[in-house]
């Protein structure tokens, strides 16, 4: 009974911090990254939408550079936002609430890697487009353009998974080997050493495709 | 040739990620002036990290995908919190089996203590009814009537006694037997067999350094 009770009080509450109109409170959009976590575990409606909307975009992208799909990448950031959902009572603002999510984002992709190798490296799809501003590019330019980055997007999909991951956050995420060696765990010193061995498996690969 | 010239050491993936990153100066490795191959490979990291740079552009999503996917985490936040089914509708084959195997095992090891639990209590009574069955096989031996029930008993009465004459405490360092056991059995062997055994002891005595 008591069980049951509980469940129950979950599911009210979850009723209530992910409000079903999705129409945040304005108030909300405002806030600090703690006031704001705080008002999800205060069940606040619409608090948790704040948090997706918030860091949708970092997630989704550091998703598809592990997986190189949009399908899989949609997925995995749903899987994501749905972890950090459950374990948000577990945040206690030791790191970001970025970093935090980076933690199980890496988490949720090396898991998905290792169990679903090797990643999909696919070409835009139809519906997608480049945020590049191509007002000044021909379209031969263009092409070059993205047909390179294509190559090295297929060659860190390549990469041995830790790797991968190090050398994701550095270059593309902008992120700290501090903050790297929170997310994947393990020491700077890894960290540098991953991102190292990654540069140069790269340039292997790269050179290989030529 | 000066040994001193020949072993070098060369510069650690840290330092090198340090001087690719510009978070240390070449000037402030003084190795790099003297060693050729470091220099090469620091250039080499250089012009891979240019060439990962192009990657970083991802294909952009619709923007109505953002909305699209805030939706599928707040749908998938909400379902994660659903009651959960009817407990026996909410079972899995998987747990359903290992469930089954659980009852089956505690059912084995239930009827097994049952089984030693009646043979335990009363050592003597035991043996009396292990010298009886003994008795009785070889009864039943001598009358051509040795069953297979009376052969399995007497095949379990051989290793009680089996286990009677072990040593169980050093068993671990190798089975061993007690004191006098083997006094006991050169008297049950014949004068040809003893013959034979002094033979064998004295071959291997007269062998060098016995």
């Amino acid at each position: 009974m008591a069980w049951t009770a509980a469940r129950r009080s979950a599911r009210d509450r979850a009723a209530v911090a992910v409000d079903q109109n999705a129409v945040p409170d304005p108030s909300l959009v405002d806030l600090s990254e703690a006031q704001l976590v705080a008002r999800c575990l205060d069940e606040t409606p619409g608090a948790f939408d704040v948090v997706v909307e918030r860091h949708r975009r970092s997630v989704y992208r550091l998703c598809y550079r592990f997986v190189g799909n949009h399908e899989d990448a949609s997925d995995l950031s749903q899987e994501v936002f749905l972890r950090a959902y459950r374990g948000l009572r577990r945040f206690h603002g030791g790191s970001s609430l970025a970093t935090w999510l980076y933690r199980i984002t890496v988490n949720a992709c090396l898991t998905r890697v290792t169990a679903k190798a090797p990643p999909v490296v696919s070409e835009p799809i139809e519906g997608l487009r480049h945020p590049a501003d191509t007002r000044t590019e021909s379209p031969s330019e263009r092409l070059l353009r993205e047909e390179r980055a294509a190559q090295v997007r297929a060659a860190i999909a390549q990469l041995p998974a830790k790797q991968r991951a190090a050398l994701i956050l550095r270059m593309y995420h902008d992120m700290s080997h501090q903050e790297i060696a929170q997310s994947m765990g393990g020491s700077v010193g890894s960290v540098k050493a991953n991102v190292f061995h990654a540069l140069r498996g790269l340039k292997k690969r790269l050179d290989g495709g030529r | 040739m000066n040994p001193a010239k020949t072993l070098m050491w060369h510069l650690s993936p840290q330092v090198m990620l340090d001087l690719v990153e510009g978070a240390r100066p070449d000037g402030a490795v003084p190795h790099l002036r003297t060693c050729e191959r470091c220099r090469w490979q620091l250039e080499e990291l250089r012009e891979t990290v240019a060439a990962a740079r192009t990657g970083q552009e991802i294909p952009e999503p619709s923007p109505l995908f953002w909305d699209h996917l805030s939706a599928r985490v707040r749908e998938a936040v909400a379902a994660d919190t659903h009651p959960p089914r009817a407990w026996v509708s909410g079972i899995s084959w998987r747990r359903s089996a290992l469930v089954g195997g659980v009852i089956g095992l505690v059912i084995v090891v239930g009827a097994w203590q049952m089984t030693l639990g009646r043979r335990a209590p009363d050592r003597k009574a035991q043996e009396e009814v292990s010298v009886t069955s003994q008795m009785q096989f070889a009864e039943n031996a001598a009358d051509g009537q040795a069953t297979t029930e009376g052969s399995f008993g007497f095949v379990a009465d051989l290793a009680e006694g089996l286990a009677d004459t072990l040593d169980w405490e050093v068993a671990e360092a190798g089975f061993t037997t007690r004191l006098g056991l083997v006094d006991g059995t050169v008297n049950e062997l014949s004068s040809d067999e003893r013959v034979e055994l002094r033979r064998l002891l004295n071959e291997a005595l007269a062998k060098p350094g016995a």
